[in-house]
């Protein structure tokens, strides 16, 4: 009512507003911007620096013991030389045509002489020896030197400090490997179709609720700002396409786990940058898809139930990939239920000419259910289910076991080598001890960090399926464009392993990139 | 090396064997029959594979030019001949999937030098220029040579640490193929004489070399398993 005098109560009231509204208004970081409610989140480019907490093997095995190094590449000495040819250098007071004339009983041809090289070329009879050729040359008083002509190849061995670390990438023959493709090209786009990747440096503002793990009770941990890096050993520039994140809908598909982040740096670590460890497909461009929803995720309330990947998620992420690009795709998750939705996808995506790996499943020990979409995917051609080899290039004891599996790589086991070297597969991601909080007692219990990086081991298919991916992109730069065809060319350079031809153990048995990227002959 | 070498060494042998005793008797019935011919040759042609799609996958062509040389005795209207060729060719290597081939930029070089020995025999020559036809059959050696960078080496990983539960895996092949294998011939030609010791003909001939291929590689993509085919060639013989 107009001109009537306010009540005592109704003077309290808006004092109580006012004082809530200024309590809201505050939050110690929050710059006086409007809280986030659980299931938002308000995300701001920042310069965030990522904390590399490097590598601790004491961290994944206690048990002290030798640094273990392993052979990586180290070329053997066996000569091979350009057949018919020898290359001599004569004396200043020889004159070389009159030389090679009188060279005839050697098998010796023609002479030739390179611009800038400074010695001559002796062109041999066909089936001469070029190096006995070679060494009764350099018997003569008239010749300074004499040698074949021998063949040098690239020995690129990566400078990541950690590579001697890597057993998955020295028991495929990587360095060798590498020596033919460098890496795949920037024009091949992987997308990893997983938690999310930290590919990014921001400020995300959140609101964590209250939770409950069995009988321990959390407290809601309110308004947050946290701070997210991208892994100083997996980003760089133009090094992400087209990220979405289907837990969110929206374009940052963080990564709160650290799973999908482990699996884009198998796929594509930067290698040869003197940091940290090294990556199979390192010169790819990776497109992050987050589907699966972590505890995190649960807790800011993006999600009701906690935790895991909807096959919505999952189908619509592999068609998003296919729509932007992607040639390859991996997917390091599953479930024991079949989806046709999710075997449209991709078909989906193998009819616009992407490879998919999918991990065979880590269920061998509980109940070794086959493990979809590895299974139901690997009846496409273009589709390829992986299971996981330990170092001993056993299967690993998880590896799910079915007729499902096509092929084998490196996974990890969790039993350690002798020489207590690393049983898992190494790659930089977030570190577990600052993101999983939740599992500290309740009265220990606080925000997590997402910029803390470190070098991690991880064990899994999840860990498997990336060698392939990165060896599908690989194959896919130096020249072989169709899924299905990669999937033959996989298959049948792969190294047997257990019963002799295909089981369900290895399925056709150990990826072998270097002999599938060196292809066919006419003899071998 | 191949583990037919030894098999073909006797081969070899064997044919040599047969030869020297044709040549011996040849020669020595030759001052009888006053009819004893050497000659020298010299061939170039065209050789197409059997294995063309194979061939065509790595070196974009079923075959190619070869030539060569040789010598001949004859002995009245039979005759004996030992001859070498050469086919070399480059391309890359490939992967071959449902019959589609995908090139991948990885350099080869493919040699191949058969040696062989023929005993046929030679018609009367006929007509104002004088035309012979001739035929025969015989065996030889298939000196095959490949190379390409970036073959495995021996002890090149993949291999397992020490505490391996299964072997190291070794590479699965070696990088330079160099393997002879036994080849089987049947060839027919005519000749005339330009001079009175010169004589131009023309030839085909038709080789088997079975299993030199298929264990691996294009040909075992394309179920081709002969390294033979057909040749035709021109031949320059000097001699009487």
């Amino acid at each position: 009512m107009p001109g009537a005098p306010r009540a005592p109560g109704v003077r309290v009231a808006a004092l109580a507003v006012l004082a809530g509204a200024l309590l809201l208004a505050y939050r110690p970081a929050g710059r006086g911007q409007e809280p986030v409610q659980s299931g938002a989140r308000v995300v701001r480019a920042a310069a965030v620096a990522a904390i590399d907490g490097g590598y601790e093997p004491a961290a994944e095995d206690p048990r002290p013991g030798p640094t273990p190094t392993l052979a990586t590449g180290v070329p053997s000495v066996q000569p091979r030389y350009v057949p018919g040819e020898v290359i001599v250098k004569f004396l200043p007071s020889t004159v070389p045509e009159a030389a090679a004339r009188h060279l005839r009983a050697l098998g010796v041809r023609a002479l030739t002489r390179p611009r800038f090289a400074g010695a001559d070329v002796l062109e041999l009879e066909p089936g001469a020896d070029p190096e006995a050729v070679a060494r009764a040359l350099a018997a003569r008083p008239d010749v300074e030197y004499a040698q074949a002509s021998y063949l040098r190849q690239p020995l690129f061995v990566p400078n990541d400090p950690y590579f001697a670390q890597q057993w998955n990438l020295a028991i495929l023959n990587m360095a060798r490997a590498w020596d033919i493709n460098d890496g795949a090209t920037d024009a091949v786009v992987v997308a990893v179709i997983d938690s999310g990747v930290a590919f990014a440096d921001l400020e995300v503002d959140f609101n964590a609720r209250a939770f409950r793990i069995g009988e321990r009770r959390y407290p809601a941990l309110g308004a947050l700002e946290l701070p997210f890096a991208a892994a100083p050993d997996l980003a760089g520039p133009g090094r992400f396409v087209a990220p979405y994140d289907f837990v969110w809908g929206d374009e940052y598909p963080l990564d709160f786990d650290g799973h999908g982040t482990h699996v884009a740096g198998t796929v594509g670590q930067l290698t040869d940058n003197g940091v940290g460890v090294a990556g199979v497909a390192f010169n790819v461009r990776i497109m992050p898809l987050k589907v699966i929803g972590g505890p995190w995720d649960f807790i800011f309330g993006a999600l009701d139930e906690c935790c895991g990947a909807t096959d919505m998620a999952v189908a619509e992420a592999v068609r998003h990939a296919v729509l932007h690009g992607a040639r390859v795709i991996n997917l390091s998750l599953g479930g024991p239920s079949e989806s046709p939705l999710i075997v449209d996808a991709l078909r989906h995506a193998v009819d616009r000419g992407a490879f998919v790996a999918i991990a065979a499943g880590n269920e061998f020990g509980v109940g070794n259910v086959p493990i979809h979409p590895a299974a139901s995917g690997a009846r496409i051609d273009g589709v390829m289910s992986v299971g996981a080899v330990n170092h001993r290039l056993a299967r690993a004891s998880y590896s799910s076991v079915g007729r499902y599996v096509e092929v084998a790589a490196p996974g990890g086991d969790l039993d350690p080598p002798a020489d207590h070297s690393p049983s898992a597969v190494l790659q930089q991601t977030l570190d577990y001890r600052a993101i999983r909080t939740f599992r500290l007692p309740p009265e220990r219990y606080g925000p997590p960090r997402f910029d803390v990086l470190r070098i991690v081991g991880v064990h899994g298919t999840s860990m498997a399926a990336p060698h392939v991916a990165g060896l599908a992109a690989m194959l896919m730069t130096q020249g072989i464009t169709d899924p299905a065809a990669i999937e033959a060319a996989i298959k049948y350079f792969a190294v047997d392993l257990g019963p002799p031809g295909r089981d369900a153990e290895f399925g056709y048995g150990l990826i072998n990139p270097h002999a599938t990227l060196r292809g066919f002959g006419l003899s071998r | 090396m191949s583990a037919r070498r030894p098999a073909v060494a006797g081969c070899l042998r064997r044919l040599g064997t047969c030869a020297a005793i044709f040549l011996i008797g040849a020669v020595a019935a030759a001052p009888a029959a006053g009819q004893v011919a050497v000659r020298g040759f010299v061939q170039a042609g065209l050789l197409r594979f059997a294995a063309a799609e194979s061939f065509t996958a790595i070196t974009g062509r079923p075959g190619a030019a070869v030539h060569g040389g040789g010598g001949q005795i004859g002995i009245a209207r039979l005759f004996v001949q030992g001859s070498i060729e050469r086919y070399a060719a480059s391309g890359q290597r490939v992967f071959v999937f449902e019959d589609r081939v995908f090139h991948l930029g990885i350099p080869n070089r493919i040699t191949i030098v058969p040696v062989q020995v023929t005993a046929g025999y030679r018609m009367t020559p006929r007509g104002r220029w004088r035309l012979a036809g001739y035929g025969g059959g015989g065996l030889g050696a298939y000196r095959f040579a490949e190379s390409a960078p970036f073959g495995p080496r021996a002890g090149d990983p993949p291999q397992a640490p020490a505490d391996a539960a299964v072997p190291p895996l070794g590479p699965p092949y070696g990088d330079e193929v160099r393997e002879t294998h036994r080849s089987y011939h049947v060839l027919g030609g005519v000749e005339a004489p330009l001079l009175s010791w010169l004589r131009l003909g023309g030839e085909g001939q038709w080789t088997w070399v079975p299993g030199a291929l298929g264990e691996g590689g294009a040909p075992a993509a394309f179920g081709q398993t002969d390294l033979g085919g057909l040749t035709l060639r021109v031949k320059l013989s000097v001699g009487y």
